[in-house]
């Protein structure tokens, strides 16, 4: 017989006629099922709380890589004279993403692609730090690119250059 | 057995790049070969490492090595390495991170490089392999603690 079964105060007395001579004390402040329920309720709480706090640096460390993507972009059109044919960003974690800048076949092989990486690699040291992580890639368009096999390495965000 | 050593695994993937670059029919390969050829060389050149740990400086004998030390670091083993190369060997990083960007993207061109990509990224990791002096077989110089029998 299961004993949580059990209804009648009869029948408990029978089944726990050992926990007769135990009483729980009856006493100010909180009784233990009061301060077990407090604290499920301020795990929940916290719970909450950590996910808003995750959830507002994710947004910050997103809105930074993107800022940052986009300077980048820019100042590939200013320092080297090379308008990226696209760019798109992955997410790899709550502090981590990395851009996927694409040039045309003409730039990507010009004289100026050892500048390029040389400038973008400097840039990613200055910005990486122990809570915000960036990396690029940057690759030549040779034709059709497969659209697919991007997405599904999760570059999910894609640049829309205002200019 | 011996371990082989990093150069030693550069050497392989210096023959086969050799040969698949050759006839210069099948660049991806070219690419992919030849960056693996370069990863291991850039790791026999980078280590033994004197890196900083909180106040303390030790000499970190290989790459998994330092992995295991920097596991807190967000970064992958690739890209972790990209960095390294970048500090210490910077007259090589742009066409160590050529080299990487080009073989984890030739899916995205459908691995339609023309023949000149072959010949970059052979040239590439033959300027790798000048930089790194790799001397094949040799004993890494490592430091090994000495135990007194006094």
């Amino acid at each position: 017989m299961n004993p949580l079964a059990v209804q009648s105060p009869e029948e408990s007395v029978r089944l726990y006629s050992f926990f007769t001579n135990w009483r729980t004390p009856v006493r100010e402040g909180y009784s233990h099922d009061q301060l077990i329920d407090a604290y499920l309720t301020g795990m929940e709480h916290a719970k909450t709380e950590e996910k808003r706090l995750l959830g507002g640096i994710f947004q910050n460390n997103l809105e930074h890589a993107m800022k940052f993507s986009e300077e980048k972009f820019q100042a590939l059109m200013k320092i080297f004279d090379v308008t990226p044919v696209g760019m798109r960003m992955s997410v790899i974690g709550i502090s981590s993403f990395e851009t996927l800048l694409i040039l045309s076949r003409d730039n990507y092989q010009s004289s100026k692609i050892e500048s390029i990486y040389g400038y973008l690699l400097d840039e990613m040291r200055k910005v990486n730090n122990e809570q915000f992580n960036w990396t690029f890639i940057l690759m030549p368009s040779l034709g059709d690119l497969n659209e697919e096999a991007i997405s599904l390495d999760g570059y999910s965000l894609m640049y829309a250059n205002p200019a | 057995m011996p371990i082989p050593r990093e150069f030693d695994f550069a050497n392989y993937d210096v023959e086969v790049a050799k040969l698949v670059h050759g006839e210069n029919k099948y660049p991806a390969w070219t690419i992919i070969v030849s960056f693996y050829a370069s990863l291991h060389l850039v790791r026999g050149k980078l280590f033994p490492l004197k890196d900083v740990q909180g106040s303390a400086s030790i000499l970190v004998a290989s790459f998994d090595h330092y992995c295991n030390l920097h596991q807190a670091d967000s970064k992958s083993k690739h890209q972790k390495l990209i960095m390294l190369v970048a500090i210490h060997l910077p007259n090589i990083s742009s066409k160590y991170k050529w080299l990487f960007d080009n073989s984890v993207t030739a899916r995205y061109n459908n691995y339609n490089f023309d023949p000149s990509y072959g010949d970059t990224a052979y040239k590439y990791m033959e300027a790798i392999r000048t930089e790194c002096n790799p001397v094949i077989g040799s004993p890494a110089p490592v430091a090994t603690p000495s135990i007194s029998t006094a």
